[in-house]
Formats: C-alpha cells, structure tokens, sequence
C-alpha cells in the first residue's frame, strides 16, 4: 500500500474515532454511549489495520467494539435512568476540560518538539508466530501476572456480592 | 503527506485525552467506564504506532497494546458488575418491599 495511501486511511480512521469519542463523552442517554463506543472502537481497530498490526486489531474488534458496548447496553437497558450532576455540574465540567487540555497540550508540545523519524517506517511488520512466541518467551511473568490480576478481581467481586446480597 | 510516528503519537494523545475528560465528567458508571476504554483505545494506539516506526519496539508495542486491551475490557466488565450489583436491593430490603 502506498504511504500516502495509508496516511490518508489512518489520519481518516483517527478523526472518526475521535468524532466517536467525543460523541460518547458528551453523549448523556446510556444506550446511544454504547452506540458511539462502539463506532469509536471500530474506527480504533481500522486504524490498528493501517498500523500493521492485524492480530491486535482483531483483539480490539472482539473487545472493545464486540464485548464492552454490548456489557454496556445491558447495563443501560437495566437502569437507564443517569444520576443527577449535582449542584457543581459547571465547576466540574470547567475543572474537566482544564485538566485534559493541559495534559493535551502538554503531550502535543512534547511530540512535536521531540526528534521524532519523520520518514516512512522501516520496521518490518510483526508477524503473528513472532507475536505468539514473544509473549510466551519474552514475557511469560506478564501473562501469570495478568492473569493473577484477573482472578484477584473476580473473587473479590464475587465475594463483596456474597456479603451484599 | 506521509505517515509518521507524530501522527500516530498525535492521534493517540487526543484520544486518551478525551477519555481522561469523560472519566473525569460523568458520574453514571456507563460513561465513566466508556470513557476508561477510550482511555485504553488511546494508549493501544500510541503503542501500536511506536511498533511501527521504532525497532526496539516492534515486539513489546504490539504485546503492550493486547496487555492494556485485556485489561481494560476485563476492567469494564468488573466495574459493570458491581455497580450492577450495588444497585440491586438486598434480601430484607426485598422482604420489607413485598411484606404488604
């Protein structure tokens, strides 16, 4: 595929995805969240694509676009009714706003004043035996700590659910 | 126009910027969890783009990025059950309900 080909395809992909983002973030009905969510992380996983890393967009496809808006949209047909900003709705939104432009503008700063290659990659891509045997030589402890993490946090919900109920 | 590492640096940050926005408005447990995975969406993207133009981490962006997607989904799922769970009555709230 030809670079500007797959410029014009990412930088595309990206502006959908943030369209889909602040769609979400601003959306305040539950159900359309999970609609945006889910425009927003397939237009992340198109973007992944462009990147030459097929396996992980497939893994953001069945994730984040596949699993997380639909757990959402239970969540919200379950209780669709959101809880009331409070009475310090505009100081938060202000607070909000200030703490992500700041940090926004702080990582653009960096990126663009960091000596960045600005030429055409010349990394070959990731294939995924090399991907499988990387995660399984490389970082094996990763894995078991992940997955330790994992069981941590089922049990625990389990058995704050057990007390509960 | 040619693809570079800023751009993809670029698209990242915005995106996780965004999220940090959301997760720091909402206060429905949907949204502020929608917002944590744009959050995740944004740093997969920065790593996945640093794969892509830098060698040393043409191994560890992609891994990172399946890392931070598994976590981040099992994250949501979690924090969607409690807060499910939070708000279902418990069983003397339900007798009392259907005493009469």
């Amino acid at each position: 595929m030809p670079d500007i080909a797959v410029a014009v395809a990412f930088v595309s992909l990206a502006v959908a995805a943030l369209c889909g983002a602040l769609a979400t973030v601003l959306t305040r009905d539950a159900a359309r969240v999970s609609f945006w969510l889910l425009v927003t992380m397939i237009a992340v996983s198109g973007a992944l694509l462009v990147l030459s890393v097929g396996y992980v967009a497939i893994v953001a496809l069945l994730l984040l676009a596949g699993a997380v808006p639909a757990l959402m949209l239970l969540a919200a047909l379950s209780h669709s009714r959101e809880p009331s900003q409070g009475p310090r709705r505009w100081l938060r939104l202000a607070v909000s706003a200030l703490v992500s432009l700041a940090l926004g503008g702080a990582l653009m700063i960096a990126i663009l004043q960091a000596r960045l290659p600005s030429s055409s990659p010349s990394v070959p891509p990731l294939g995924l035996p090399e991907l499988g045997s990387a995660l399984f030589t490389r970082w094996p402890l990763a894995i078991i700590a992940t997955a330790a993490v994992l069981l941590t946090v089922l049990v625990g919900a389990a058995g704050r659910g057990g007390r509960e109920s | 126009m040619t693809m570079t590492l800023s751009l993809g640096l670029g698209a990242g940050a915005a995106l996780f910027c965004v999220g940090l926005f959301g997760a720091m408005w909402r206060r429905d447990a949907v949204g502020a969890l929608a917002s944590l995975a744009i959050m995740a969406a944004g740093a997969g993207t920065s790593l996945a783009s640093l794969s892509r133009f830098e060698s040393a981490a043409r191994t560890s962006g992609p891994v990172m990025t399946v890392f931070v997607i598994v976590v981040a989904a099992a994250e949501i799922a979690l924090g969607l059950a409690l807060e499910r769970r939070a708000r279902r009555p418990n069983r003397r709230e339900w007798r009392e309900g259907n005493a009469v």
